[in-house]
């Protein structure tokens, strides 16, 4: 009875906050099929440790952790590491996406052109998470990120002025 | 002009509520949480279980082998070397099962999951690879000598092509093992090790990275080195 009411607040509690896992496994995985991996994988890490979660930093945080990690240490499948293998929303499978704003297009396709620690600090920048948490999360100094996120809006800047032209 | 424009992207990244739409129900999260994770580590274990249990099988085989050549004292050695060989083999996957390390996926940063990623693979996973490999190479040893067994009911008279074939199956048997998997995890490998070097770019010099994977390379070759010794004393104590 009590781990049936765990489960549904785990669930009610990830539900709420599910855009994360959407929006790491979106940047992370090249592929649906990879993308569809990593999100049941981020899933099942999020379930396995929420006994552990001790509320000290609010849920989201904490999600944003658990997906960033799994998605970086994530083994995935030798063909899904293809340096050609197509953009999310030009992929014919991904019909949705085409829902996404021009906008978002351009960032997104910028952000994939970034490396997996560029890519997990600027998403929480993107989120407007602090630098304590960026910190935090990545295991970097407030000064380090600091420094780094004005490196990485520059090149993202200018990625996106790339992709723009294009 | 940069902040100007990203902070724009910033809003529309804010905003976007695409991810809403795709959301997955409650059903289809109860049904996922049912399956098996996919993280290096539980394969690791459920592949380490794997080799335990075709190793204990291979050390009953050898039992009977035993048995069998009783009155052949050189293939009698040979298999009381061997299956000492894999008893030993066994205990060490044993004692690799039970210091698999436990994820920290959920507590720890992404730095520090990295490092004990790496650390991981370096210490036990390329190990117990070798190890498991050599499961291969047993496999078709008590092949051959079952096959021995029943087709001429010992060993019949050997020439040099014979011993050719057998050793050179011990060592394909062996070397396709590892090194198909030590292809797939030297891919992940080099891919957390990048990560890692990128967010301690700042803090660790080259030589600091140069010297991680000198140690790698030769944890790497001592192990092939093990594995290929054990080998030469079987095909040495075959030929005899």
């Amino acid at each position: 009875m009590q781990e049936r009411k765990n489960t549904a607040e785990f669930l009610e509690r990830v539900q709420a906050h599910q855009d994360i896992i959407h929006k790491v496994c979106f940047v992370f995985g090249r592929v649906p099929a990879d993308r569809d991996d990593l999100a049941q994988e981020v899933l099942l890490q999020l379930w396995r440790s929420y006994p552990a979660f001790d509320e000290r930093a609010a849920f989201s945080t904490w999600m944003y952790r658990v997906a960033l990690n799994t998605a970086i240490t994530f083994r995935r499948k030798l063909k899904t590491h293809a340096e050609d293998a197509p953009e999310p929303w030009v992929d014919g499978a991904q019909l949705a996406c085409a829902e996404l704003s021009d906008d978002l297009k351009t960032l997104y396709l910028a952000i994939g052109r970034l490396s997996a620690v560029e890519k997990a600090i600027i998403m929480q920048w993107l989120d407007e998470r602090s630098y304590e948490n960026i910190a935090d999360t990545v295991g970097i100094s407030v000064k380090n990120v600091s420094v780094r996120l004005v490196r990485i809006r520059k090149r993202l800047a200018q990625l996106i002025m790339e992709a723009k032209q294009k | 002009m940069n902040d100007i424009d990203l902070e724009r992207y910033k809003a529309a990244w804010k905003s976007e509520n695409h991810f809403g739409r795709q959301a997955l129900s409650a059903d289809e999260m109860n049904r996922i949480l049912e399956r098996e994770s996919k993280t290096i580590t539980r394969q690791f274990r459920t592949s380490l279980l794997m080799d335990i249990v075709l190793k204990g099988i291979a050390a009953v085989t050898l039992v009977g082998l035993l048995f069998l050549f009783r009155g052949n004292s050189t293939v009698g050695l040979m298999n009381a070397v061997v299956l000492s060989f894999t008893l030993f083999l066994l205990f060490v996957q044993w004692k690799t099962l039970q210091d698999v390390p436990r994820p920290t996926l959920a507590t720890e940063s992404l730095h520090f999951c990295l490092r004990e990623m790496i650390r991981f693979y370096r210490e036990r996973f390329l190990r117990a690879l070798y190890v498991a490999a050599v499961s291969g190479s047993l496999v078709f040893y008590i092949g051959v000598l079952y096959y021995s067994w029943f087709k001429y009911s010992g060993i019949r008279p050997l020439d040099v092509d014979d011993y050719v074939v057998f050793i050179g199956g011990l060592l394909l048997a062996f070397a396709i093992n590892a090194i198909a998997q030590r292809w797939q995890a030297a891919f992940h490998m080099k891919e957390l090790e990048y990560c890692l070097q990128e967010i301690d770019a700042e803090s660790l010099s080259r030589q600091q990275l140069r010297e991680q994977r000198f140690r790698r390379i030769k944890a790497s070759l001592m192990w092939a080195v093990w594995a290929m010794l054990g080998m030469l004393v079987l095909a040495y104590l075959i030929a005899r």
